[in-house]
């Protein structure tokens, strides 16, 4: 065992970043133990006390900082030290991205710098993404709007300025979108084909779009408008732009519409476009009055699934009865794995705990449970009445959605920072009146990296939790991805199924299978 | 119009904080959002709205803060890399709370609810550990575990008639520029100089916030600056409005302050939240 150090003097890090570094560097190959620490008197007594103190840090300042590391063998000094200052001088170099190198210091800038850009996506805090949004618009450019908190008054002056203009205006809130092939932001890596969608949801978007291409089908545009496009304060502009823009799309032969319920004014809207355009429609509006759509022609869905399996019998040129078929068979696959599991289950276990990290999977999750069971509990319920008094433990049959704001000050989104979710997870293990625990599992660009990492390791420890009392529960998971995914689903499915988990093809094929198993136990 | 594009560009100075003081300074550290500039006894920082006001914060909007090198304030304007703004002292920044009566039983009320609310929403590596064991799992590495214990021994002495032996260990230790051992002692600054405002009013803690201060102080500027400040009750907005609610106001308004608070990232505003909640609950002992 070998120990190295090395100092770094004016080099300043916030907590969390030395944190990360040192986590790291412990993960590389060889390494024992590691820390990066201010060179403060007291924290050299900690690094002493851990063993990890070197003579050359004798006279370092409390501002100087320090890095040790804990080597398995001498060889591999200089190797793993290279990778330390490597992370930090990324870490730094991130820190200071617009002071070290070159880059446009304005949406003008970028424009003059690369000729021929036509989107920017702006991802600033909110109060200046509206001029910044109408900026990149001034300068001609379609843009992607990242950023929330942005007033709605903002937000119509910029759809009515985009739309005058002929531009497309997605956001604010926007995370999903696929322009030309290109994921953007939160996005999977999807088949290109003949299949449109304008999305006012962006996990709706990614669910549908990778269920789409899963199938063999492929996607020529997936136009992101945020949520709040379709309620009447905005009156759906982008969205009715949206589908326009995809009626003239000759890449486009079908269109899909994903939303939650829009306001009755825009739903109106919506119908009297749909009726002008000849291109197949097909919507799911989650919750909404399929009535509407249904009367002026389109195609309504129930689910994220059945939207996009309809889509895709389409653009292959089959009967679209074809995939209700298929979707019926589906159905009693289910029912006979939920009387399986049912039979696992122990009396006086009978609630369903469901932790989202996707908003519209949690939406669609509860509607499908609404069907069956009745209204859930959750910090975003369908019926207020069902209201969590305290989103931070469940009670009777909870679904959560953690990517609410309550769940994410100061913490990454659940799709990146699963800490939250696992701790949620052995919570409700332990809980002797759950039976089942239901997941989401978002991959693509923007969310977690490692995701089997660290789920897989919280599931194993809910197993032996159960083991140890002698219950067992379900624990079964959707996973919103592509195997071209940087994450690659199948391997991800593979680990989950592999730690016991029930992973099924779509969320409402898993919040259908958690129904049954809540309605078997319940009757018997 | 549709934008306001004659101002579009416009630089500003928003707030000016209660201790700035004037002369050259040079630069101290840089960070996304901060620039920190010292005389080489105190430090200034020149920060975004997002940051926000603080004794010694000069607010600005329009400007790319970790662009800014140079730094001089005199007696009628703040020039900052060398473009002059002037001294408008409408825009300083009143660090200090103005103390009302309290009532105790909500003040009881409410430090149960922050105690509840900190833990749900602190960093997981931040010394809420201190408050709730369950998070002594997040302290994974050699020095992790021995940085955890020497809190717990440092703050069990402080608050059991040990105070000078537990403030040295607690003081300095921690990961980052401003230590969460010294986020912590500020934390439980501000609690006495709150203390002494609200029950006892004969500056019964003054002389013992100073003795902390003397033993805490090292050679990191940020730290003393912080701590001097603390110590007299100059403290920045976020703290400030965040002692307010737990004082006076409702657990939703303590909940947005908090939020506040941690919204900055890292783990230093639940470290000084922890020291705040500890020292008040103990002292509360003596004073309630």
């Amino acid at each position: 065992m070998f120990l190295k150090g090395i100092i770094k003097s004016g080099e300043y890090f916030d907590s969390i970043t030395l944190m990360l570094i040192t986590k790291s560097i412990t993960e590389t190959e060889g390494v024992l133990e590691a820390a990066v620490v201010m060179g403060t008197k007291e924290n050299k007594e900690i690094l002493k006390h851990s063993e990890m103190l070197i003579p050359e840090f004798k006279n370092v300042k409390d501002t100087d900082l320090l890095i040790v590391v804990k080597i398995d063998h001498k060889k591999n000094t200089d190797k793993i030290i290279k990778v330390a200052e490597k992370l930090l001088k990324e870490s730094k170099h991130k820190k200071e991205e617009n002071i070290d190198e070159y880059s446009a210091r304005s949406i003008e800038g970028a424009v003059k710098q690369i000729p021929g850009i036509n989107m920017a996506i702006i991802s600033v805090a909110g109060k200046y993404a509206g001029d910044e949004a109408m900026k990149a618009l001034k300068n001609g450019l379609n843009v992607m709007l990242f950023s929330d908190n942005v007033s709605l008054k903002k937000e119509v002056e910029l759809k009515k300025y985009a739309k005058e203009k002929g531009l497309l205006m997605m956001g604010p809130d926007c995370g999903t979108a696929i322009i030309n092939g290109a994921p953007l932001c939160f996005a999977n890596v999807i088949k290109k084909g003949d299949i449109g969608i304008v999305a006012a949801s962006g996990t709706g978007l990614q669910e549908v779009s990778c269920i789409i291409s899963k199938e063999g089908g492929g996607i020529s545009q997936a136009i992101g408008t945020g949520g709040r496009d379709v309620k009447k304060g905005v009156g759906g502009i982008m969205f009715i732009e949206g589908i326009k823009a995809l009626a003239e799309d000759k890449e486009t032969k079908i269109i899909v519409l994903v939303s939650k319920p829009p306001h009755k004014e825009v739903l109106k809207k919506i119908a009297d476009i749909i009726v002008k355009i000849n291109k197949p429609i097909v919507a799911i509006l989650l919750g909404g009055n399929s009535e509407a759509i249904k009367n002026a022609g389109g195609i309504p869905a129930k689910t994220l699934e059945e939207a996009a399996l309809t889509a895709v019998s389409i653009s292959k040129g089959k009967n679209i009865d074809e995939y209700k078929q298929a979707l019926k068979e589906n159905e009693k696959e289910i029912e006979n794995l939920a009387k399986e599991e049912a039979k696992k289950i122990k009396k006086g276990q009978k609630y369903i705990r469901g932790l989202f990290s996707g908003g519209t999977l949690c939406d669609e999750s509860q509607l499908l449970f609404k069907e069956v069971i009745g209204d859930v509990y959750s910090n975003a319920p369908l019926n207020p009445d069902f209201r969590l008094k305290d989103v931070w433990k469940s009670y009777k049959h909870t679904i959560v959605d953690l990517g609410e704001d309550e769940f994410t000050v100061g913490r990454p989104h659940p799709m990146i920072d699963f800490s939250l979710r696992n701790k949620r997870i052995l919570e409700e293990a332990k809980d002797p009146e759950v039976a089942v625990i239901l997941l989401d599992l978002v991959l693509g660009y923007g969310s977690n990296k490692n995701p089997d990492k660290e789920l897989v390791p919280i599931i194993k420890k809910a197993y032996d939790v159960l083991e140890k009392e002698g219950r067992y529960l379900s624990i079964i998971c959707s996973i919103t991805g592509t195997d071209k995914d940087p994450q690659n689903k199948k391997k991800i499915e593979k680990e989950l199924k592999k730690a016991g988990v029930i992973v099924m093809k779509s969320n409402a094929a898993a919040s259908k299978l958690s129904n049954n198993i809540i309605k078997i136990i319940g009757e018997e | 119009m549709i934008v306001d594009v004659k101002n579009y560009n416009k630089t500003e100075i928003v707030s000016i904080g209660d201790r700035i003081f004037q002369g050259k300074f040079f630069l101290h550290s840089k960070f996304k959002r901060v620039t920190n500039f010292s005389n080489g006894n105190s430090v200034l920082s020149i920060v975004t709205e997002e940051i926000g006001k603080g004794p010694v914060n000069i607010v600005v909007e329009g400007m790319d803060v970790a662009n800014i090198n140079d730094l001089y304030i005199s007696k009628n304007f703040i020039s900052i890399n060398y473009k002059k703004y002037p001294f408008d002292k409408r825009k300083l920044f009143n660090s200090q709370i103005k103390f009302k009566k309290i009532n105790t039983n909500r003040l009881k009320k409410n430090l149960i609810y922050f105690e509840k609310t900190l833990l749900d929403l602190s960093h997981p590596k931040s010394i809420a550990f201190l408050i709730n064991s369950d998070r002594k799992k997040y302290f994974i590495t050699a020095f992790e575990r021995n940085f955890l214990e020497r809190i717990k021994e440092g703050v069990y002495n402080i608050f059991n008639n040990n105070l000078i032996y537990g403030i040295k260990k607690v003081k300095g230790v921690g990961f980052g520029l401003t230590p969460s051992g010294d986020d912590f002692i500020s934390g439980l600054i501000i609690a006495l100089y709150v203390f002494d405002n609200i029950y006892c009013n004969n500056t019964k803690y003054e002389k013992l916030r100073k003795l902390i201060y003397k033993i805490t102080k090292g050679e990191n500027l940020l730290s003393n600056s912080f701590l001097s400040l603390s110590k007299d009750g100059f403290m920045p907005e976020r703290i400030k409005k965040l002692i307010i609610s737990i004082l006076y106001e409702s657990e939703k308004e303590i909940f947005n302050q908090i939020k506040n608070l941690l919204l900055i990232g890292e783990t230093s505003g639940s470290d000084l939240g922890v020291g705040f909640l500890l020292t008040i609950k103990n002292g509360g002992i003596l004073c309630f």
